[in-house]
């Protein structure tokens, strides 16, 4: 009975992230291929190795902010690697979020 | 009857392991064939190459291939790829991230096509930018297929639909 109203809140959650636009339909592909049998835990998995890489890059994305002169090159080449692994897992909020640090990249807007 | 496979279990056990298992009766020499068996076919199994420097994607496209009853050999980089062709001897296709640190998806296109030992094993590019110069340069240097990122499990069904068909 509690796994059947755990499993119902987490439904309701993930269609709530799907009607929010968090994720996309990249997510349901995750969740096909979990569903197909021999990988029960790959969607947490996989979100789990996102957000490890998304912190890192992050990291390294908020220091590179904070020096006197803005290396916009790095900055775009980490933007880019977060926006492929977003687009991977299906995190389409913070794919599109990077796609507009990346136009605020080749604009050299530091304050964007 | 047929001896065992020695060198596969060496490969696989290590010999003084399977030395210890036998003197502990952990492993009878039946099993210890069964193992051999078992191991030879599990060496000789095609497999699939994926290299990508992102964790997030090699873990995606490795359950996408394995979807497809792949087995899936997966590493970060095209330098480690090379090291990796040359101790496994089976594998039948490369998939590979086109943008990578040091060696991108195109270098290791080339290394693998001028080698007399690799070049017949088709190499597939993923990327996650639409670039038609880029597609062109890699189709034309002998890539079997370019896939946009995210790669979907109907792109590797498409992919080894035409390959089956090709042998």
């Amino acid at each position: 009975m509690a796994a059947a109203a755990l499993r119902e809140q987490l439904n309701a959650h993930i269609a709530s992230m799907y009607a929010s636009g968090m994720v996309d339909e990249q997510f349901q592909q995750l969740q096909m291929l979990q569903d197909d049998g021999s990988s029960p835990g790959f969607v947490a998995e996989v979100v789990t190795l996102f957000c490890d890489d998304a912190d890192r890059i992050i990291t390294e994305l908020s220091k590179l902010l904070e020096q006197p002169t803005v290396d916009f090159d790095k900055v775009d080449a980490y933007v880019h690697q977060l926006k492929g692994s977003s687009a991977s897992v299906g995190a389409q909020k913070v794919k599109f979020t990077c796609m507009q640090f990346r136009q605020l990249c080749q604009d050299k807007n530091r304050d964007g | 009857m047929e001896a065992p496979k020695q060198e596969v279990i060496g490969r696989i056990d290590g010999a003084a392991e399977r030395s210890a298992a036998v003197e502990d009766r952990k492993v009878t020499p039946m099993k210890e064939t069964a193992v051999v068996v078992v191991a030879a076919e599990e060496e000789m199994e095609p497999c699939v190459m994926a290299v990508d420097d992102s964790s997030v994607d090699r873990a995606v496209i490795t359950a996408i291939l394995r979807r497809s009853k792949y087995r899936v050999t997966a590493v970060d980089s095209g330098k480690r790829a090379l090291e990796m062709l040359d101790a496994e001897p089976n594998v039948r296709m490369i998939i590979t991230d086109y943008s990578m640190p040091e060696m991108t998806g195109y270098d290791l296109l080339k290394k693998v096509k001028e080698s007399s030992e690799l070049k017949q094993i088709p190499v597939i590019i993923m990327s996650s930018e639409n670039v038609p110069t880029r597609i062109n340069r890699c189709l034309e240097e002998g890539a079997e297929d370019f896939l946009l990122k995210p790669v979907r499990p109907s792109d590797i069904s498409r992919i080894s639909s035409r390959m089956l068909q090709s042998t």
